[in-house]
């Protein structure tokens, strides 16, 4: 059976062929992983953290829950140059 | 049948050539993928820590206005506080605030009460509490084992929990415990018509300072007022010093791509006596260094893309956030870590760039110098002769 010379010519040797794989491993697992994360970040973007923002504007909160209740950090309006936080003492522990 | 992609012959040659040094392909591609893993993770935390703060502290209020005396802080009246305030110029929206910290059953959690109504677009399917119930967050439902919750000492109040606010709201809802107006005023000794302080909106947001003396002046007893911008500063202070951390744990992974790089180009020394063999055989120096930068891109790309995929799912996914952050922070818990990711992308390309390029330059510059030369001068490196 004729081959036709262009054919002939992009076949790989024997030898090759688990280079090709190895190639399209690689290739195929960098697109996956821009694509995952590229999507992922599109999606988040699109819609990230309305909802703790409404809850903050609803409670009309002062700062975000990521520190302990009755730190500082929690709640800025606690600090005061003239009057320390003695009714925190000890509520280090997180809920 | 689908036709086979075609890839250029030379990055055939290219994976034979990471194939026939295996071992010292992977450990390359172990090494890249860990670098970028550590310098993106570091440097994506503190720079996501900040976008979220940014974020939800736009939502705050401008002003908040507490009123104190020799004891501390001490109660306002609800209804005369706004009234005071409507009259300065500037003011909008002044809303008494009902809240405290009260001991829970693991620790303080933040009691609120919200005067007005909640939108039902924000309630989302959460039902209001009535006199005796309450809404917890998930740090607070996690402590329950049952539906009763026990808060405060002095004037301890029992509640029935009906509600937990849903993990996606974790950010301000955490440790907060939603009850009614009453049962607050009850748990924190306030009197019927009493409010804990008074949140502000103005009209113009750059006038958080000017309009604080203003604003002082209005009510009849002295007043401590917090801004905005401060409790900003102070979030974002603390995102740069984790940053400061992130650059500091970010100099040994430097140093790291430095032996990467030193190991480059020794290795590419060391195949001057092969690569002689091909001039022999007719390629051009040209197509050594090609070979030798598609070499490099087979290994190097899955690795930074793997490394920096990595990080991104170690910064942005909960459960990984919270080791994340348990490592940066030194071992502070921080709770609910839904993290914003805008910027991120920006953060990810640099790291791509800053170990990419390196590695990719020193590839090609060795390679140019190694491979320059008569292939008999070439063939006379072989360590044989």
């Amino acid at each position: 059976m004729h081959t036709p010379p262009e054919e002939k010519n992009h076949r790989s040797p024997a030898p090759c062929r688990g280079a090709r794989r190895l190639l399209m491993v690689a290739v195929g697992t960098s697109m996956l992983l821009v694509l995952a994360t590229a999507g992922d970040q599109l999606l988040r973007v699109a819609h990230e953290d309305d909802n703790a923002s409404a809850w903050m504007k609803a409670m009309t909160l002062s700062a975000p829950a990521l520190w302990t209740a009755g730190s500082p950090m929690r709640h800025p309006e606690t600090v005061h140059p003239g009057v320390d936080l003695r009714f925190s003492a000890g509520l280090v522990a997180a809920p | 049948m689908m036709p086979r992609t075609r890839y250029p012959s030379m990055a055939i040659w290219a994976a034979r050539e990471v194939q026939r040094h295996a071992g010292r392909s992977m450990l390359l591609f172990a090494c890249l993928t860990s670098l970028v893993f550590l310098i993106a993770t570091a440097l994506l935390f503190s720079q996501a820590l900040d976008a979220t703060w940014a974020h939800l502290l736009d939502q705050a209020p401008d002003l908040v206005v507490r009123r104190i005396d020799g004891g501390g802080w001490v109660p306002i009246p609800a209804d005369d506080v706004v009234a005071y305030a409507t009259g300065v110029p500037g003011v909008l929206d002044p809303t008494p605030r009902l809240w405290g910290v009260v001991p829970g059953p693991e620790g303080p959690v933040t009691v609120v009460a919200s005067i007005a109504v909640v939108p039902e677009s924000v309630l989302n399917g959460i039902k209001p509490p009535t006199i005796g119930q309450a809404v917890v967050g998930q740090g607070v439902a996690r402590a329950l084992s049952d539906k009763r919750l026990t808060l405060g000492i002095r004037n301890p109040l029992s509640v029935t929990v009906i509600d937990v606010f849903p993990a996606d709201t974790g950010l301000a809802t955490h440790d907060l415990v939603w009850m009614t107006p009453e049962d607050t005023r009850h748990l924190l000794g306030l009197a019927p018509d009493q409010a804990s302080d008074l949140a502000v909106h103005l009209f113009r947001r750059e006038e958080e300072q000017a309009i604080q003396a203003d604003l002082a002046a209005a009510f009849p007893w002295p007043v401590r007022i917090t801004d905005r911008t401060a409790s900003a500063l102070r979030h974002r202070t603390r995102a740069a010093r984790l940053g400061g951390i992130a650059v500091v744990a970010g100099i040994p992974a430097l140093l790291a791509l430095l032996m990467i790089i030193t190991g480059t180009v020794l290795d590419n020394n060391g195949q001057r006596a092969h690569w002689g063999l091909l001039k022999s055989l007719g390629w051009t120096t040209a197509d050594i260094v090609r070979l030798q930068v598609n070499r490099a891109l087979i290994v190097g790309i899955p690795a930074v893309m793997l490394g920096l995929a990595s990080a991104y799912a170690a910064v942005f996914y909960p459960p990984a956030a919270g080791v994340t952050a348990f490592w940066i922070t030194g071992g502070q818990h921080l709770a609910a870590l839904t993290l914003v990711s805008s910027g991120a992308a920006v953060i990810l390309l640099e790291i791509a760039a800053l170990v990419g390029l390196p590695f990719l330059g020193t590839v090609f510059l060795t390679s140019v110098r190694a491979a320059t030369g008569t292939p008999w001068a070439m063939l006379q490196a072989d360590p044989w002769n």
